[in-house]
C-alpha cells in the first residue's frame, strides 16, 4: 500500500469548486467544537463549596491514610482515616494553615503519610530524576535525528 | 476426583510444552519439519488441558470443596454463588492458572495465523511464546500449585476481599489479565522474525502490528473498566490514582501505544527496525514488572489482592527477558539493518519519533516514581510515599504535550514536508481552537492549564475533522457518480486508507476522553453534608431530599442504604440509592455510590457510617464530562478495530 496515495488526494489541486468546499470545511469542525464547549460550560456553576471546605479537601487529597494501603485520606473508607479527616477538619478551621497540618500529621505518622514526597533534602532526588530523564531523552533524540539527517545527505551526494 | 485430574492435566500441560519449546526451537534450527510439525501440535494440546485444569479448579469453587487450599483461602460459604464461578482470578495461583489459560488460547490462534505467512520464522515465534508458557506453569506446579490439597479440610473458607464482589470483578481482572498477557504474542513475533534472521524482509509487520493493535485494545479496556470500577465502588468520586499497580499496568500500555505507532513508519517506510524491537522489548519486561509488582511486590497498593511471596520470582524471569532479548537484539542487528533514513525533520517519521520518546519518558517517569519508595527504603532509610502530587505535576504537562502532538501529526507528511505548508494548514485550526477558549475566559473559567488544554483540544480536534471532511468531499469529488451521498463518500473514506482513519477515530476519542479528565480533575465540585432523614441539601444545581434508609442484616455483612429524592433546577429528576455495606469479618466497609449521569456531569452521592436513626455525613460530588469519557470507549474500539480490519485479498495486491 503506498502511504502517499491519499495524502495527494487531500491536497488543493484536485478541487474544482474550492472557494465552496473552503466554507464547508470551515464550519463543520467550528459548529462541532463549539458545540462540545456549550457542553462543557452547561456544567459550570456555583458550587456553594466554601474556601474553607477546599482547603480541608486539599490537605486530605494530600495525606496517605496509615492502615489502607494506597489510598488517600479523602479516599478512604476506613475508620481511621474518617477520624483523620475529622482532626484536619477541626485543625483548619481553628485557623491552622494547610502547610501547619500536614507537619503536624508528619510529626505523628513518618514521612510515608505524606502524598508528594518533600522537596528537601535526599528526596529532592525524586523531582530531580524525572527532568533528567527528560532532558536525557530528547537530548538522545536531537542526536539521532541529527545524525540521521547527515546520513541521508550522504546518500544524496552518492546517487 | 476432578480436582485430582486438573492436577494431572496442567502437569502433562508442562511436560508437554516443554516438549514443545524444544521440538520447535530444534526443528527450526535443524529445518526438520516433523519435529516442528509436533511442537506445534503440542502447543495445541495445552489449551483443552489447561481447560480442564481451570474448569477443575471452577467446579472446586462451586461446589465449595475446602479441601483444595486455593479455593478454602479464596472463598467461603457467604459469598454470593454467581462469584464462585470468578473466584479462580481473585489470588495469586488461580490468576496465574487464568493467565495461563488464555496465552495457551492466543497461542494457538498465532500458530494458526503465523505458521503459513511465515513459515520460516514460525518455529522460533512458537518456541519463544512456549517459554513464556512454561514459566507460568512451572511456578504453578513446582511452588503454588492452584489445585493443591489441604492436609485438613477446613468447615469454611477464608472468604474472598468483599470489594471484589461487584460486577467489575467479571470484566476488569480478566481484560486486564489478558491484555498484559496478550502483549506475548507480538513480542514472540517480533523477536522469532530476528531469531530466524528474516528482520530484514518485513514480512511480520502486518501480522506483528495487528496482534499489537489487539492486545492494546484489550489493554485499553481493562484500564477503562478498572478506573470505572473505581468510580462506582471506593466512593472518592475519582477514578484513577497513580497506585502502583495501576502504574504498573499504565506502563506497558504506554510502550505500547508508542509501539503501534513506530511500526507503521516500518510498515510505510521499512525504517526503525530496531527501535521497534527495543519498544516490544520494553512492553514486555514492563508488563512481567508489572505482574512482579502485583504479586507480592514491596509497593503497598488497593490492588493487594494477589499477594504472594514469589514476587521476585517474576522479576528474575523479567530480568532474563529483557537481557536475553537484549543480547539477541545485538547479536542480530546487522540483519535488521534499514537503507532508508529520515529525510526531513518535518516528517511524519520525525513526529513519531517525537511522539515515542515522549510515551517513553512519561513511562520512565511512572516508573521511578513507582519504585521509588522502595529505593528510599533501601538507601536513606526512610518510607515515603509518592502519590498522585508527583504524578500530576510530572507526567500532566507531558500528556498535554502528547495531545498537541497528536493534533499537529495529520499535518506532517511521510518522507519529506515543508515547514511553511505546515504552518499554513495550522492557521485556521489554532485560530478555530482560540473560539472555545476565549468563550470560556468571557465566561469566567480562569485557569490557565484548562484554557491552554481548551486550545489544543480544539486545534487537535479541528484538524482530524478537517481531514475527514476534505477527504470526504475529494471522494466525492472523484467518484461522483459511485457515492452519490456524502455519507456514503464518508464510509468509503474510512475504508480507503484503514490505519490512517481508523486511527484518526482513536485520537477523536482519545481527545473526548483527555477532555473528560481535564474538566473532572479541575471543575469538579466536592461536599460533605451530614444529613437527617427528611433534610434538604443543595449543591451547585443540585438539590436533594433524604427520604429514607433502611437497613439490611445479614449474616456476613450490613447493607445500609439512603434513598434521596433528587432535582436540578428545582425540577425532580429522579430518586437514587447510595449504600454501605459492612463486613464484619473483613472490617471493611465497601460502598456503592449512588450515580446519577448525563453527558454533562455526574451527580454522585456517597455516604460514610450511619448512625442507628439514619443520620450520616454524605459526600457529594459533581463530576462534570465523566459520562462523555466512559461513551469514548465504544468510539476507540471502533476505530481501533478499523484500523487493523482486513482489507479483501485482491485490492490488496492492486495498491
Amino acid at each position: 500500500m503506498k502511504p502517499n496515495k491519499s495524502r495527494t488526494m487531500l491536497t488543493d489541486k484536485n478541487y474544482n469548486y474550492k472557494e465552496k468546499n473552503n466554507l464547508i470545511r470551515l464550519k463543520i469542525p467550528t459548529i462541532f467544537i463549539l458545540i462540545c464547549y456549550l457542553f462543557i460550560l452547561s456544567c459550570y456553576q456555583m458550587s456553594g463549596v466554601t474556601n474553607q471546605e477546599i482547603k480541608i479537601q486539599n490537605v486530605n487529597r494530600s495525606l496517605m491514610c496509615p492502615v489502607c494501603p494506597g489510598e488517600s485520606i479523602d479516599q478512604s473508607q476506613h475508620p481511621l482515616a474518617v477520624q483523620m479527616r475529622n482532626v484536619v477538619e477541626t485543625k483548619i478551621n481553628e485557623g491552622w494553615t494547610e502547610n501547619q497540618v500536614r507537619d503536624f500529621f508528619e510529626e505523628r505518622y513518618g514521612t510515608a503519610v505524606l502524598l508528594e514526597p518533600s522537596k528537601e533534602g535526599v528526596h529532592l532526588v525524586i523531582w530531580i530524576i524525572p527532568i533528567i530523564i527528560f532532558i536525557i531523552s530528547f537530548g538522545a533524540l536531537i542526536f539521532v535525528i541529527k545524525s540521521m539527517l547527515r546520513k541521508n545527505q550522504l546518500l544524496k551526494k552518492k546517487t | 476426583m476432578i480436582v485430582d485430574t486438573g492436577a494431572i492435566a496442567l502437569l502433562t500441560a508442562l511436560i508437554i510444552s516443554i516438549y514443545s519449546s524444544f521440538a520447535s526451537l530444534l526443528g527450526g534450527a535443524w529445518k526438520i519439519n516433523e519435529l516442528v510439525t509436533s511442537g506445534k501440535y503440542g502447543l495445541f494440546t495445552i489449551p483443552p488441558l489447561l481447560g480442564i485444569a481451570t474448569g477443575a479448579l471452577i467446579y472446586a469453587f462451586i461446589t465449595h470443596d475446602f479441601s483444595v487450599k486455593y479455593v478454602a483461602n479464596n472463598s467461603s460459604l457467604d459469598m454470593p454463588d454467581i462469584y464462585t464461578w470468578v473466584a479462580i482470578y481473585a489470588g495469586n495461583s488461580g490468576s496465574l492458572l487464568f493467565i495461563a489459560f488464555v496465552l495457551s488460547i492466543l497461542i494457538v490462534i498465532l500458530i494458526l495465523n503465523t505458521s503459513k505467512k511465515l513459515p520460516v520464522s514460525s518455529p522460533y515465534i512458537n518456541f519463544i511464546v512456549s517459554i513464556q508458557l512454561i514459566f507460568l506453569l512451572l511456578v504453578m506446579v513446582a511452588l503454588d500449585n492452584p489445585l493443591d490439597r489441604l492436609p485438613v479440610t477446613p468447615e469454611d473458607g477464608k472468604g474472598i476481599n468483599p470489594l471484589l464482589i461487584h460486577f467489575g470483578m467479571f470484566i476488569h481482572p480478566p481484560t486486564q489479565m489478558t491484555g498484559l498477557v496478550a502483549i506475548s504474542i507480538p513480542f514472540s513475533i517480533a523477536m522469532g522474525t530476528l531469531i530466524a534472521n528474516r528482520g530484514q524482509f518485513d514480512d511480520w509487520i502486518d501480522i506483528g502490528r495487528t496482534w499489537g493493535i489487539i492486545s492494546w485494545i484489550i489493554l485499553t479496556f481493562g484500564l477503562i473498566l478498572g478506573s470505572w470500577w473505581a468510580y462506582t465502588i471506593l466512593g472518592w468520586g475519582g477514578y484513577w490514582a497513580w497506585d502502583p499497580v495501576e502504574n504498573s499496568a499504565l506502563m506497558p500500555w504506554l510502550i505500547m501505544t508508542a509501539f503501534i505507532h513506530s511500526i507503521m513508519v516500518q510498515k510505510n517506510r521499512r525504517m526503525f527496525r530496531t527501535w521497534n524491537m527495543i519498544l516490544i522489548i520494553l512492553a514486555i519486561s514492563l508488563s512481567q514488572m508489572g505482574m512482579f509488582i502485583n504479586r507480592g511486590g514491596p509497593v503497598p497498593s488497593v490492588h493487594s489482592f494477589a499477594q504472594s511471596t514469589m514476587g521476585w520470582l517474576f522479576l528474575i524471569f523479567m530480568a532474563f527477558t529483557l537481557l536475553s532479548s537484549i543480547t539477541v537484539l545485538f547479536f542480530k542487528s546487522n540483519t535488521i539493518k534499514s537503507k532508508n533514513t529520515i529525510e526531513s525533520i518535518y516528517s511524519r517519521e520525525t513526529i513519531f519519533l517525537v511522539q515515542n520518546i515522549l510515551f517513553i519518558v512519561i513511562a520512565a517517569i511512572t516508573l521511578w516514581g513507582t519504585i521509588y519508595p522502595v529505593i528510599s527504603d533501601l538507601f536513606f532509610g526512610q518510607i515515603v510515599t509518592v502519590g498522585e502530587p508527583f504524578y500530576d505535576k510530572m507526567n500532566g504537562p507531558l500528556m498535554l504535550l502528547l495531545i498537541a502532538i497528536m493534533g499537529i501529526a495529520p499535518l506532517f507528511p511521510w518522507k519529506k514536508g515543508s515547514n511553511i505548508k505546515i504552518a499554513k494548514n495550522l492557521i485556521t485550526p489554532a485560530i478555530i481552537g482560540l473560539l472555545p477558549m476565549a468563550i470560556m475566559l468571557a465566561i469566567g473559567f480562569s485557569k490557565i492549564i484548562t484554557l491552554f488544554g481548551v486550545w489544543i483540544f480544539g486545534i487537535a480536534a479541528t484538524i482530524i475533522i478537517r481531514e475527514l471532511i476534505n477527504g470526504t468531499i475529494s471522494i466525492n469529488k472523484k467518484y461522483q457518480s459511485k457515492y452519490k451521498t456524502s455519507i456514503k463518500s464518508f464510509f468509503s473514506l474510512l475504508l480507503s486508507n484503514r490505519p490512517r482513519y481508523g486511527g484518526y477515530i482513536v485520537h477523536l476519542a482519545v481527545l473526548l476522553f483527555a477532555a473528560g479528565v481535564i474538566h473532572s480533575t479541575f471543575y469538579a465540585i466536592q461536599k460533605d453534608i451530614p444529613l437527617s432523614i427528611g433534610d434538604t441539601a443543595q449543591v451547585g444545581k443540585y438539590s436533594f431530599l433524604y427520604v429514607d434508609f433502611r437497613t439490611n442484616e445479614l449474616e456476613n455483612r450490613s447493607e445500609t442504604t439512603a434513598i434521596f429524592n433528587v432535582s436540578k433546577d428545582s425540577q425532580y429528576i429522579g430518586s437514587l440509592e447510595s449504600n454501605r455495606t459492612f463486613f464484619y469479618k473483613f472490617k471493611i466497609a465497601a460502598t456503592r455510590a449512588g450515580i446519577r449521569s448525563v453527558p454533562m456531569e455526574d451527580f454522585y452521592i456517597v455516604p460514610s457510617t450511619f448512625s442507628k436513626n439514619g443520620d450520616a455525613v454524605f459526600r457529594v460530588y459533581i463530576n462534570p464530562m465523566v459520562w462523555i469519557m466512559w461513551a469514548s470507549g465504544p468510539l476507540l474500539f471502533i476505530g481501533a478495530i478499523l484500523s487493523i480490519w482486513p482489507r479483501k485479498q485482491n485490492r490488496r495486491k492492486k495498491s
